[in-house]
């Protein structure tokens, strides 16, 4: 166990709070207040998880060596993601879906039992598994995103103000939002299955490509390879783009779970 | 005969859907001929129309009890296609009065504390006055509701929280595209509502403003006092492609803004959002835009239930409105009811000043000459004064406490030969009924005539 850990938890828990009294509670000034004090807390525990991934390294536990650490550096991640994009939009109900799943997932990377991956090429594995998580971190926010999109949209056509009225979640906003967060987690992923690629081919596996973790991540890949040039060409947006975002998403998740479940079994 | 009193006969946002207040809507012309109607009606002695957007309400001055079934026939005879009966509303009396000064004071409006009904009741007062149908009653209640609206607005909070119908549509703009600093504004119809909804969509930073009306020079007008550009309705194709919320307030009787209009502007903005705010009633924007992708339409009743939604907030505020009102339709109705003593009073006095007076001219022979009269004359009329001032202040103040007891116990004490109404009414059933107990004025009557049946 990091030694950070509780701290780490204790700020994750405080930020979710904050967020979710935002989301219920809050205001239309999404840069003052709340949401201000939620996100220093979020990067209090941003900062903290980032020395218990530290910590861990030193004591030959790096990132990608298991599943479990692969998960806690997956929440990271998304921590660091949604930092990152709120650097640019404030979309604090954002937040109150992204960070609790963040912790949610370190809490189960810590109590997930540790099992070693395989080592065939543990430095194309560790680009490939780097690159993935952040691609998948970056389109876990765009998911945030594209979720309170939908929920708000059918709330303004159904003429009710609702729970996101005047939390400071423009529509608009969550849509740009959507394709930052597509724009830079595409790339990422593209590089994650190219190396994902070469890793499996290096470790001469009889069935090759054809496993199921590839094979759906290649959807996922389609998916938003699909989003991405029907963005730029044919200019979607809105609804359209934001059902299609959490398509991508939730088959991606679909490798995910399948990498975590075989990793935590030892399969 | 009876004193006339105030009734509303009306609808409003809270009684009728929009579907059929639009088709209430009255224009200027009608306005005019409703009123002279209604002022030709029996037992309608004074007349004033509000007609906007979320309600159509006659106030008048009647005398007997059908005449506010008059007033209400009159106003489904206006329209006679519309079934009007289920969403009427009819107040009398001290109801009436109280429901005048809400309306004045924005307390029933959809949006509680927006500014612009008091105007348009204003505009109205003026109208009725140039038709020639305001009589002593309007005129003595309706500018006391304006009092108690502006007490209102600058002694509680209602308006400084107030969100008009235009700043509740800002809201939602911002709702829909976050900060409105960089987009643009159309603004279909240049009335007062055009102008005020125009003031709140630059006032929250919309940096392009398109004014577009039927009448080339209002638009020139309304723009020039917006910093906005004026454009004709040849191009609202265009504009509808550039701008990013489109504000209706037309008087257009047919929707200006059709659903295969929209498709082709949704196409040459490559699905951008587009936001309409449509006020006007009846519908600027067909409602099937509604179902376009990515665009957003909200018409009066639909930003209804958004301020509906966000009026709870308010309510302490409201709280302390209404007991202004209350306190300004307590003192207006005590003074109708002292108005209502005042023969008892001039005929007391006059009695007491007949009989002194009389024992004056039986002296007139004892007197020096005439100044000596004059001078007894001016006595007694002092002496009279100054005896009826206690009975008398005892008597107004009685009948401002709803009281007749001590009028009538002085008419039947000094055998005063008056018809008097006393008393007050209250909100009336819809359907007219005989009264449940008689009158005052039938029990002055009865005190007069030692009849007890106590009809009229």
């Amino acid at each position: 166990m990091p030694p950070l850990f509780p701290v780490t938890l204790i700020w994750y828990a405080v930020a979710t709070t904050l967020y979710l009294v935002h989301l219920v509670w809050g205001t239309s000034d999404s840069a003052s207040g709340l949401p201000r004090t939620a996100q220093a807390a979020l990067v209090c525990a941003f900062i903290s998880h980032a020395i218990d991934i530290g910590w861990l390294c030193t004591h030959g536990l790096h990132p990608v060596v298991n599943a479990r650490e692969a998960l806690s550096f997956a929440s990271w991640l998304m921590c660091g993601a949604y930092l990152a994009v709120s650097l640019r939009y404030h979309v604090p109900v954002v937040g109150a879906l992204v960070v609790p799943v963040t912790m949610v997932l370190d809490v189960a990377a810590r109590l997930t039992p540790s099992q070693e991956a395989p080592h065939a090429s543990p430095l194309l594995g560790m680009v490939h598994i780097i690159l993935a998580m952040g691609g998948v971190a970056l389109f876990a926010v765009a998911a945030g995103g594209a979720v309170f999109y939908l929920v708000e949209e059918v709330q303004l056509k159904a003429h009710k103000s609702g729970l996101l009225f005047r939390r400071g979640a423009a529509l608009e906003t969550l849509d740009a939002l959507n394709r930052r967060c597509i724009t830079l987690g595409f790339p990422l992923f593209t590089l994650a299955m190219i190396t994902g690629a070469l890793w499996v081919l290096r470790l001469h596996s009889p069935r090759g490509l054809w496993t199921p973790e590839y094979v759906i991540s290649t959807l996922a890949w389609l998916i938003y390879a699909a989003l991405v040039l029907a963005r730029l060409r044919a200019g979607w947006r809105g609804r359209r783009a934001a059902l299609m975002t959490l398509a991508g998403f939730v088959t991606a998740m679909t490798v995910l779970v399948l990498y975590f479940v075989r990793g935590a079994v030892g399969a | 005969m009876s004193h006339p009193r105030l009734c509303v006969v009306g609808l409003s946002h809270k009684t009728a859907p929009l579907t059929v207040r639009e088709q209430v809507a009255f224009n200027d012309a009608e306005l005019d001929a409703l009123l002279k109607r209604l002022q030709e009606s029996p037992g309608v002695g004074e007349v004033m129309l509000v007609s906007t957007c979320n309600r159509v309400e006659l106030y008048a001055g009647v005398d007997g009890a059908d005449a506010g079934e008059t007033v209400r026939n009159v106003l489904r005879g206006a329209r006679p296609g519309v079934d009007l009966e289920p969403h009427l509303y009819v107040l009398d009396g001290e109801a009436a009065l109280r429901h005048l000064m809400r309306v004045a004071s924005s307390l029933d409006s959809l949006v509680v504390g927006e500014p612009q009904i008091l105007g348009q009741v204003k505009a109205a007062f003026a109208r009725a006055r140039q038709a020639g149908t305001v009589g002593p009653l309007l005129s003595r209640a309706v500018p006391r509701a304006f009092q108690v609206a502006k007490r209102v607005r600058s002694e509680t909070d209602v308006a400084k929280n107030a969100a008009s119908m235009a700043s509740v549509a800002v809201d939602l703009a911002k709702q829909i595209f976050g900060d409105l600093g960089r987009r643009g504004g159309l603004v279909l119809g240049a009335g007062k509502m055009s102008e005020l909804s125009a003031r709140h969509l630059k006032s929250a930073g919309v940096n392009e403003l398109y004014i577009v009306n039927r009448t080339p020079a209002r638009a020139v007008e309304l723009a020039a006092r917006l910093g906005g550009v004026a454009a004709g309705m040849e191009e609202l194709d265009r504009l509808l492609a550039r701008v990013d919320i489109v504000l209706c307030s037309t008087g257009a009787t047919e929707p200006l803004i059709r659903a295969e209009r929209v498709e082709r502007a949704m196409r040459a903005r490559r699905g951008r959002w587009l936001f309409f705010i449509d006020i006007a009633v009846p519908r600027d924007v067909e409602p099937e835009v509604a179902r376009l992708e990515n665009v957003y339409l909200y018409d009066a009743d639909a930003l209804a239930t958004v301020v509906a939604a966000n009026r709870a907030g308010r309510s302490h505020e409201a709280a302390a409105a209404e007991r202004l009102v209350d306190e300004e339709v307590m003192r207006l109705t005590s003074e109708a009811r002292t108005q209502d003593v005042v023969p008892v009073i001039k005929a007391l006095r006059q009695r007491f000043l007949t009989v002194a007076e009389a024992e004056v001219e039986r002296a007139a022979g004892k007197l020096a000459g005439a100044s000596d009269r004059a001078f007894v004359v001016q006595l007694v009329h002092s002496v009279v004064n100054k005896l009826l001032h206690q009975p008398l202040t005892a008597l107004k103040r009685e009948a401002a406490g709803e009281s007749d007891e001590l009028a009538l116990a002085v008419c039947a004490l000094f055998e005063l030969e008056l018809e008097l109404e006393l008393g007050s009414s209250s909100e009336r059933p819809r359907e007219p009924q005989p009264p449940a107990q008689p009158g005052p004025a039938a029990v002055l009557r009865s005190v007069k005539s030692g009849d007890n049946s106590g009809e009229r």
